[in-house]
């Protein structure tokens, strides 16, 4: 049982060192996480960025004469 | 364009930071372009008093009408554009131009999860503006909220780059890029990068609500 409960407080403990509170310097945990989340984001960005250039210059020499289906689906 | 950025943007790299640029020169009407503030709610906040903002509800739907004429007004302009080749006047090359280096910002902008949420609180009852009202304290480069923690990307890459880019910047940017696509490869995102401009602003939204505010889950 108190093996429990002190597993239990070591696992609020380390919740709360990741999380972010007002006016105060974010834990060295929480700041690798959100690093990870960005470096994360950039690179889903990117690859949506050069498909979506694809997809327009593909568009570049047909738009005008079709109905786009393909297009239309990307942006629903 | 270049009338337009003093000579900063020369080339494709560079016009992603074009949007920004324009509003230090005082073009301010495209301003709410670059972020959509979908509201954040903490289990651990006695929000009751800001049900109001629900993303389900009426404010929800109103939310993604703004996506749908802003965000995609963007792209729409940029191909519909882009379409009619017959016409080459300047000032359709103009919009063409102004509207990819819309495109290609916004489309990083709605990837850092600030620019798609704000927090509602007790605190911050008009909401925090996507974390610019949420101070930190932070050693280093002036950051003294958590939007400019995420804006530069938790002080781990330069932010001191100034343009027109040198080779050398252009090398360091290499660099970054070569060690994010190793580490996040094509194959693994492939289902994530085809869905649709919708699901990447609820997904960012999705990572403020989790993870990037007090309180909550992790990510």
């Amino acid at each position: 049982m108190t093996i429990a409960r002190i597993s239990f407080i070591l696992v609020i403990h380390f919740f709360n060192s990741i999380e972010i509170t007002y006016n105060s310097e974010p834990s060295q945990e929480y700041l690798e996480k959100a690093y990870s989340l960005i470096k994360h984001r950039i690179a889903l960005g990117g690859y949506r960025l050069a498909e979506l250039l694809k997809i327009i210059k593909t568009e570049y020499n047909k738009i005008h004469k079709s109905t786009n289906t393909e297009v239309l689906e990307f942006l629903k | 364009m270049n009338i337009f950025s003093h000579d900063l943007v020369t080339n494709f790299v560079e016009s992603a930071c074009w949007p920004d640029d324009v509003k230090g020169f005082g073009l301010s009407s495209m301003d709410n372009w670059h972020f959509i503030d979908i509201p954040v709610h903490l289990p651990s906040i006695n929000s009751t008093n800001f049900t109001d903002f629900n993303p389900s509800d009426a404010l929800g739907i109103l939310v993604n009408i703004y996506i749908k004429i802003i965000i995609k007004s963007a792209c729409y302009n940029v191909l519909t554009r882009w379409s009619n080749r017959e016409i080459e006047r300047f000032e359709t090359q103009f919009e063409k131009s102004m509207m990819m280096r819309y495109l290609i910002h916004v489309l990083g902008d709605i990837h850092q999860p600030l620019h798609t949420s704000s927090l509602f609180s007790q605190k911050f009852p008009n909401g925090d503006m996507g974390g610019n009202l949420f101070l930190i304290k932070f050693p280093t480069n002036n950051i003294t909220n958590l939007h400019k923690l995420y804006d530069s990307g938790i002080d781990r890459f330069k932010n001191d780059i100034k343009r027109p880019l040198k080779s050398s910047d252009y090398d360091y940017l290499d660099d970054v890029s070569v060690q994010i696509i190793e580490e996040f490869k094509k194959d693994s995102m492939l289902k994530s990068i085809k869905s649709n401009f919708t699901d990447w602003i609820n997904e960012s939204h999705d990572h403020s609500q989790n993870f990037i505010y007090p309180g909550n889950t992790f990510f």
